[in-house]
């Protein structure tokens, strides 16, 4: 694995992403992201999956064709479709500005399990992603 | 689907180990709390066994599946939302709330997999987004 897509590296306070990653977003491959040690799932501006990780697809238990093209919120992870995390996706698409960390509990069809999850946009590509931990 | 066809489906001993299972990896699960909701599962799959026995058509059977269906997913969409705001809130949530959350989305599976994928996707539109709201 890249040291660079390791949690081991320097995270910013308040989140779990190393600060590396955030500049590679632009041009994050597939094979990038699977490398991670916590979840990507990368997001249009309506909510439908562009690309998730492995790591969020064994920890959901679910398939990686079974998310991509599919609305996260409402089809995949309907746990975040709330104002909490689905509102504020919204809120943040709109304002173009998304940054906020959360404590999270997954319940939907797996086995429980708390995580924290990172709401992103990126500044400089507009590109959207959730990043997710066990927590 | 066979009424007994069904029945057998529902009755057949995977809900608890699977329930067992999924709730037992949950961090900080009590054992007696897991019994007491596998137990609780169990009798929820008991009683709508019990309806369909009532029920002498393949059609009013269909009806009730999906009746039950929304009515399972309501009851777990108002725990989700309970359990994530309360993470939201205190950093941390009620572990019995998150384990029935867990419990009753593993009958939901079971009477998901007993539903037409046109009836699934319908009623996750729905509810989804049951109430218009502003823009």
């Amino acid at each position: 694995m890249s040291s660079m897509m390791s949690r081991s590296a320097m995270a910013p306070a308040g989140t779990f992403v190393p600060t590396e990653i955030f500049g590679m977003l632009g041009n994050l491959s597939r094979r990038d992201a699977d490398e991670a040690d916590f979840g990507i799932i990368q997001l249009d501006d309506s909510g439908n999956v562009v690309m998730v990780n492995k790591y969020q697809s064994d920890l959901g238990g679910v398939p990686v064709p079974a998310f991509e093209g599919k609305h996260w919120f409402t089809k995949v992870a309907p746990c975040t479709n709330n104002n909490i995390i689905y509102g504020t996706f919204k809120k943040g698409v709109a304002a173009k500005s998304l940054n906020i960390v959360f404590p999270y509990t997954f319940t939907f069809k797996m086995k429980p399990t708390n995580v924290k999850l990172h709401l992103y946009r990126d500044p400089q590509t507009g590109k959207n992603f959730a990043f997710c931990v066990r927590a | 689907m066979k009424l007994q066809d069904t029945i057998d489906q529902l009755k057949d001993g995977s809900l608890e180990q699977v329930s067992r299972e999924a709730l037992s990896s949950y961090q900080g699960a009590n054992p007696a709390d897991v019994e007491k909701l596998v137990k609780w599962t169990q009798s929820l799959r008991d009683d709508l066994v019990t309806l369909i026995k009532e029920i002498d058509d393949e059609d009013e059977v269909a009806m009730t599946l999906a009746i039950n269906y929304i009515e399972l997913k309501s009851r777990w969409i108002a725990i989700n939302t309970k359990i994530n705001y309360q993470n939201f809130r205190t950093g941390s949530c009620d572990p019995v709330s998150a384990l029935r959350a867990a419990a009753i989305s593993q009958l939901l599976a079971k009477v998901e997999s007993l539903l037409s994928q046109g009836d699934i996707d319908q009623i996750t539109q729905f509810l989804a987004e049951p109430i218009r709201r502003a823009a």
